[in-house]
């Protein structure tokens, strides 16, 4: 849900293949959407207890001129919601704790929840930060019915983190996202097979995921208000009206739609971008942030396997102007020290003598996986240091991205 | 320019030079043979820039001269006119007019003025090599020649000597990054070359051309940026790979660990089998040692998996390493060894194969990551 505050532009192609309805019907598919409770604003009464029962508001990167991004439960009861600037918060809620966003931790988080679920389950697809889908299909042998395997889902994420989700059951993944939704907070909701026609009836056609504003309209042009409506309407009249959309418009509508989620993902580019809390033109105070952001990018560089051949580095004045340069590398690298040496000798020329700036962003381009062949030239330095970079990651992922850092005086 | 010449003689010649004409080159004059008749011979001469070829014929001429047609084309003709002598006369629009028994054939031709001109011995240092020697050598490292154009450094053989009392070493280097073939031999002669040059792609492969089927000595001449070979009526212009060659002694593993011997025609045909269940791409298949025991497997999920156990003698630790099959079957190919002795360090680290019949040759395979 809160996919706009996720830590990384990732510019993906996404080929989701929508499963021929007939096949559903006969298979018996379980999906669980598991979705974690006021992600933001939970992580921060984790990491400081005495927050715990209390009102807490995060807000963005920047929090003097933001939104709220996320509201604990306390806080939601005053009527606070996300996307609300930061003063209007303020007056709805004045004795909430107001914290700026720590991303770093949020994707730690992140992070154990999808192993937990990894170890747990064959097939899992993170939707984004704090929500993700579970097939459990054929899974029935070792947890039981899908609601007892909510349940141990549920248990193991609250016993290793600290985190509450609340979980929807369903027959297909669009039906589970709108069950833990209803289910929320820390809740489940189950749609049993055959009930999801009656679940989805009453329910106005966006609340769909996947039918978005501009589908809305037309369907509430055509008079079809709920799901159910749009269940009932004959399939040939949708196919005329929104082509081969039609007939999944009406596999969505009844509770049909499943995709695989093993989709296939190319990953075209892997960036991270940064608005500073004030203007600066200062580039030793630049180059810290610019190598803050490439630590990220390489880190999930390495964790896709991936290297980058284009280096990009952009930069928006405190005016909104901006610019940005890019380079070829002659060896495609993941390595946050290379990365960082061909990044920064960019950047430099559009920091030094030049107006302050507000916004600096780096990103990893013409992506390439990494061929198994070893070159017999390139080793052993090169081993080395991808052996460092594992052992760097290793740590990370287990203790969270603030235990090991570089000295970027030493660059 | 006017000849007359044996059709057979002249399908010999062209058949030799039209072979570096590039398909697709851009400069149309690249496309043509430049026939230059003169003293009672004509030469004929092609080159794409890289390679040149030039062969040297003796014929009847009428009129001295020189013109351009294009290489391809004369030659299809020629190969199918019938066997008597055949006119050859340019006129006064570059057109080549060839004439044989009742055929009268006319080629477009363009100006000899505007074929690019060959370089010239000048400073360079002069030998001559055994022809059997040198194919031998060639055949032993040229198949590991990089066609990553990329690494343009790669995309040839380095040629190297050294000198040890008197007598000279010749060597012959050709790696693609991923696996490296050396190969040495005493030469009883010196041979006056004093630094090491990349020998391109496509002149090994006319070179090989050239010495094929042929005896006795091939000389050389080896200047800055060309060389220059001759053999008989034919030579062959190289341009040298202006690069620099790695630094290729360090990647030779000193005394690897772990030393195992594996009958060569068994394991080659195994590898062989495997090799089928490998994915395209990778080519990928590994190689599980224990004492006395080699099983080779390999998977593709599209197709299935193989596995199969060899034995060969090894006493040292259980590990496995994978290897793209194609290269360790070159390799063997190379071999002429009943026997093959590999000799490996650790899964990331090279695989050394060394020849008992030939202490010259040394190769070089690094592994694919599991």
């Amino acid at each position: 849900m809160m996919k706009n505050f996720s830590p990384f532009q990732c510019e993906k192609k996404l080929q989701i293949r929508p499963r021929a309805v007939a096949v559903v019907r006969g298979g018996n598919r379980v999906f669980l959407h598991v979705d974690l409770d006021a992600f933001f604003a939970s992580v921060e009464q984790i990491k400081n207890p005495k927050l715990k029962g209390k009102p807490v508001i995060v807000g963005g990167r920047n929090s003097r001129r933001g939104v709220v991004a996320a509201a604990s439960y306390e806080a939601k009861r005053f009527g606070v919601e996300t996307g609300m600037p930061w003063m209007q918060a303020k007056q709805k809620c004045p004795t909430a704790v107001f914290l700026p966003a720590d991303f770093d931790a949020y994707a730690d988080y992140s992070k154990k929840v999808q192993n937990i679920l990894e170890t747990m389950t064959p097939v899992v697809a993170q939707a984004s930060i704090d929500e993700a889908y579970v097939d459990l299909t054929g899974c029935e042998r070792i947890y039981g019915t899908p609601r007892q395997a909510a349940e141990k889902i549920h248990q193991a994420i609250l016993n290793q983190t600290g985190l509450e989700a609340s979980i929807g059951i369903a027959g297909s993944q669009s039906v589970a996202k709108m069950a833990s939704k209803l289910a929320k907070p820390c809740g489940m909701m189950e749609v049993p097979k055959g009930a999801e026609e009656k679940f989805l009836a009453p329910m106005p056609v966006e609340a769909m995921p996947g039918i978005g504003f501009q589908i809305g309209e037309r369907l509430r042009g055509m008079g079809i208000l709920t799901l159910g409506q749009l269940a009932a309407i004959p399939p040939n009249l949708l196919r005329a009206s929104f082509g081969i959309y039609g007939p999944f418009l009406r596999a969505k509508a009844r509770g049909e739609d499943t995709w695989e989620l093993e989709v296939t993902e190319v990953i075209k580019s892997i960036g991270k971008q940064e608005t500073l809390e004030q203007d600066v033109s200062d580039w030793p105070v630049i180059k810290q942030k610019l190598f803050e952001l490439i630590e990220k990018v390489g880190r999930k560089l390495r964790e896709e396997n991936l290297y980058a051949r284009r280096v990009v580095v952009f930069v928006r004045y405190a005016d909104f102007s901006g610019e940005a340069t890019s380079k070829t590398l002659r060896e495609p690298s993941s390595f946050d020290r290379v990365l960082f040496n061909h990044a920064a000798e960019l950047m430099q020329p559009l920091v030094e003598n030049k107006k302050p700036i507000r916004l600096v962003g780096f990103s990893a381009q013409e992506l390439v996986k990494q061929p198994p062949q070893l070159d017999l030239f390139r080793t052993p330095k090169a081993l080395r240091w991808e052996r460092f970079y594992n052992s760097l990651d290793k740590v990370r992922n287990q203790f969270g991205s603030k235990t090991l850092h570089f000295c970027l005086k030493l660059f | 320019m006017e000849i007359k010449i044996e059709k057979g003689v002249l399908t010999e010649a062209l058949s030799w030079v039209q072979g570096v004409v590039d398909r697709k080159t851009t400069m149309p004059i690249l496309s043509n043979v430049l026939l230059e008749a003169k003293g009672g011979t004509l030469s004929l001469t092609a080159t794409d820039l890289e390679v040149g070829v030039v062969g040297t014929v003796k014929t009847e001429v009428i009129q001295p001269g020189k013109t351009t047609v294009p290489a391809r084309g004369l030659y299809e003709v020629v190969k199918e006119l019938p066997n008597q002598v055949v006119l050859l006369k340019t006129q006064l629009n570059n057109w080549l007019e060839i004439q044989c028994g009742k055929t009268q054939i006319k080629l477009v031709g363009m100006d000899a003025a505007e074929f690019p001109s060959l370089p010239k011995k000048t400073d360079g240092n002069s030998f001559g090599l055994e022809v059997k020697t040198l194919q031998e050598m060639i055949e032993k490292v040229d198949f590991a020649v990089s066609t990553d154009e990329t690494r343009y450094n790669l995309n040839g053989i380095f040629i190297e000597t050294l000198s040890e009392d008197g007598k000279s070493v010749l060597k012959l280097v050709a790696t693609d990054g991923h696996r490296l073939s050396l190969t040495q031999r005493n030469i009883e002669k010196k041979i006056p070359l004093n630094r090491g040059v990349i020998f391109p792609r496509k002149g090994v492969s006319e070179l090989k051309r050239l010495i094929e089927g042929k005896e006795g000595e091939v000389s050389f001449w080896v200047g800055e940026k060309h060389a220059v070979i001759d053999k008989e009526e034919k030579m062959l212009l190289v341009r040298l790979i202006d690069g620099q060659f790695p630094p290729y002694t360090h990647v030779i593993p000193q005394k690897p660990k772990r030393v195992m011997s594996v009958p060569k025609e068994i394991l080659a045909q195994s590898l062989r089998r495997i090799a089928v269940l490998t994915t395209d791409r990778s080519r990928g298949v590994k190689f599980s040692f224990s004492p006395g025991n080699l099983e080779i497997s390999a998977n593709n999920p599209d197709l299935g998996e193989a596995k199969e156990e060899l034995t060969i003698q090894y006493k040292g630790p259980t590990f496995s390493i994978g290897f793209n099959a194609a290269y360790f079957l070159e390799a063997l190919q190379a071999l002429e060894d009943e026997q093959v002795v590999l000799q490996l360090n650790d899964e990331v680290s090279p695989c050394l194969i060394q020849s008992e019949f030939d202490r010259g040759f040394t190769h070089v395979i690094m592994p694919m990551r599991l």
